[in-house]
């Protein structure tokens, strides 16, 4: 198991074990997919939001909801962007609790690999 | 069934030739280095061909601060500036933070879409040193928007949901199950092996028909800095070009269109008379996606601002290109010859023709 590239950045939870949105906001006419993945303390990692994220072609704002949400729970957000080498990308994640943004997202997404016309990125927290 | 009409066309390549050969009058045979029609497109960089150059390679800054940099360093340190700057910048690459386009609001089949307009619309500057005061500088400033374009893969909803939903399906999955997510670099793999596919085959059909239409257009303004210096600036002229194209609603025609307006004044002459070009031009491209013949109409007429001297220039070609096999087509033409805006990968003399070969169709893609 490979370890992550950077480690994960740590957001602060204003309520544990409550639910946290993960909203994702793509404003980039490029073919965009999104895939959300977290691990509970001690659980295995396990994809969320798929069908959210499947409209649209991912353009747009999403939003998926994470039940009961504990201390050292990790998410991973991986975001693709596919078109004209070198084309702009704008994609944030922010992560909420009761409608309050949790510090420190909004986080822009900056693609981190290239390959012929994909770029790709990932947003790595852990709750704390 | 791919194979069959790959083998039936390049089996009939010696024959359309031959009979090519003797379709077309004599006068029409001897044909001159270059052939191809007037380009039927606006120009990538407008303000380097306002100027005449072909720079061998053009700064593209993405941020800010790299355009003030890349600016910074188009002036000596005695303040005159220099020649061989090329920039070229993309609007959208500096809008995009502030109002992100949507692949929704990009795909709006609108007649005039905003959005699609300033995503494909690009600026180009660039300096020369002046042909006729070599202490003076010229400095040309353009900029090239594509209206619509039905060629672009992005614009196609059935192509960018094929392709999403193949990323999404193929990518994005840990190696084993319940394991750690794979990182951005096997996704961008990923997506870009999934993305070639779709796309090598959205291309292959034709992208749904191979005769695209479109719409652009461009302009270009130029001045020249005496001694170099930005305190000296005089107007050398401008130049617009607008180039469309439709089907008409067949699958088998492809008409465009191509107007051009030049006015300059010829400042070594001291003169404050202009010269005023307009040229405009019409083709026919009728065909399949695999082959096509072509017939172009041009005609130019320059006239100075103060009448005197005036001159009509037409000219006519045509021919044919057709696809020999995957990255290679062939094409042959007669009539007036015009410089092509490709040079060939080969050239192949047969049957008292000469035939061009390129990797992409050159024609079309004009």
């Amino acid at each position: 198991m490979a370890p992550p590239a950077t480690p994960p950045v740590n957001v602060a939870l204003t309520a544990a074990n409550q639910n946290v949105d993960v909203v994702i906001d793509v404003k980039t006419p490029l073919i965009t997919n999104c895939w959300l993945w977290a691990q509970r303390p001690g659980g295995a990692w396990e994809q969320f939001g798929q069908s959210d994220m499947s409209a649209a072609v991912a353009a747009g704002t999403h939003t998926h909801t994470l039940t009961t949400v504990a201390a050292g729970t990790e998410v991973i957000v991986n975001i693709d962007f596919l078109g004209p080498v070198g084309a702009p990308v704008n994609a944030t994640v922010s992560f909420q609790q009761g409608g309050a943004t949790l510090a420190p997202s909004p986080m822009t997404m900056t693609p981190t690999a290239t390959s012929g016309n994909a770029q790709a990125g990932q947003i790595d927290v852990v709750f704390t | 069934m791919a194979r069959r009409s790959h083998w039936t066309i390049r089996r009939l390549a010696p024959a359309i030739a031959m009979v090519a050969s003797f379709a077309l009058p004599a006068a029409a045979r001897a044909q001159k280095d270059t052939i191809v029609p007037a380009p039927f497109r606006v120009p990538d960089a407008p303000a380097f061909l306002f100027l005449g150059v072909s720079p061998s390679s053009v700064d593209q800054p993405t941020t800010p601060q790299k355009l003030a940099a890349s600016i910074a360093n188009a002036a000596d340190s005695s303040g005159k500036v220099k020649s061989g700057l090329a920039l070229g910048i993309a609007p959208a690459q500096f809008l995009n933070k502030w109002i992100g386009t949507t692949l929704t609001e990009y795909q709006n089949p609108a007649p005039f879409n905003p959005a699609y307009i300033l995503w494909n619309s690009s600026l180009s500057v660039g300096t020369a040193r002046a042909q006729e005061d070599t202490a003076s500088t010229d400095l040309g400033m353009g900029w090239r928007s594509v209206i619509w374009d039905e060629s672009d893969l992005l614009r196609d909803t059935a192509a960018t949901n094929a392709i999403y939903h193949a990323v999404q399906t193929k990518c994005g999955q840990p190696p084993v199950a319940g394991g750690r997510p794979p990182g951005p670099a096997a996704i961008a793999a990923c997506a870009d092996s999934a993305y070639q596919l779709a796309a090598k085959a959205w291309a292959d059909s034709g992208g749904g028909v191979w005769n695209h239409g479109g719409l652009a257009t461009a302009g270009a303004l130029g001045w020249r800095m005496i001694n170099s210096q930005t305190s000296r600036m005089l107007p050398i002229g401008w130049s617009w070009w607008l180039a469309g194209s439709h089907n008409l609603g067949t699958n088998w025609l492809l008409t465009s269109l191509e107007a051009r307006y030049d006015n300059r004044r010829p400042l070594a002459a001291n003169s404050t008379i202009t010269e005023r070009e307009w040229s405009l031009g019409g083709r026919a491209l009728m065909g399949t996606a695999r082959i096509d013949a072509f017939l172009d109409l041009a005609a130019r007429y320059i006239v100075s601002s103060d009448s005197v001297n005036k001159a009509w220039r037409r000219q006519w070609s045509g021919g044919i290109e057709f696809k020999a096999a995957d990255q290679m087509w062939v094409e042959t033409g007669f009539g007036s010859p015009v410089k092509t805006t490709a040079a060939p990968d080969r050239v192949v003399f047969f049957a008292n023709l000469k035939f061009q070969v390129f990797k992409n169709a050159v024609i079309r893609t004009q």
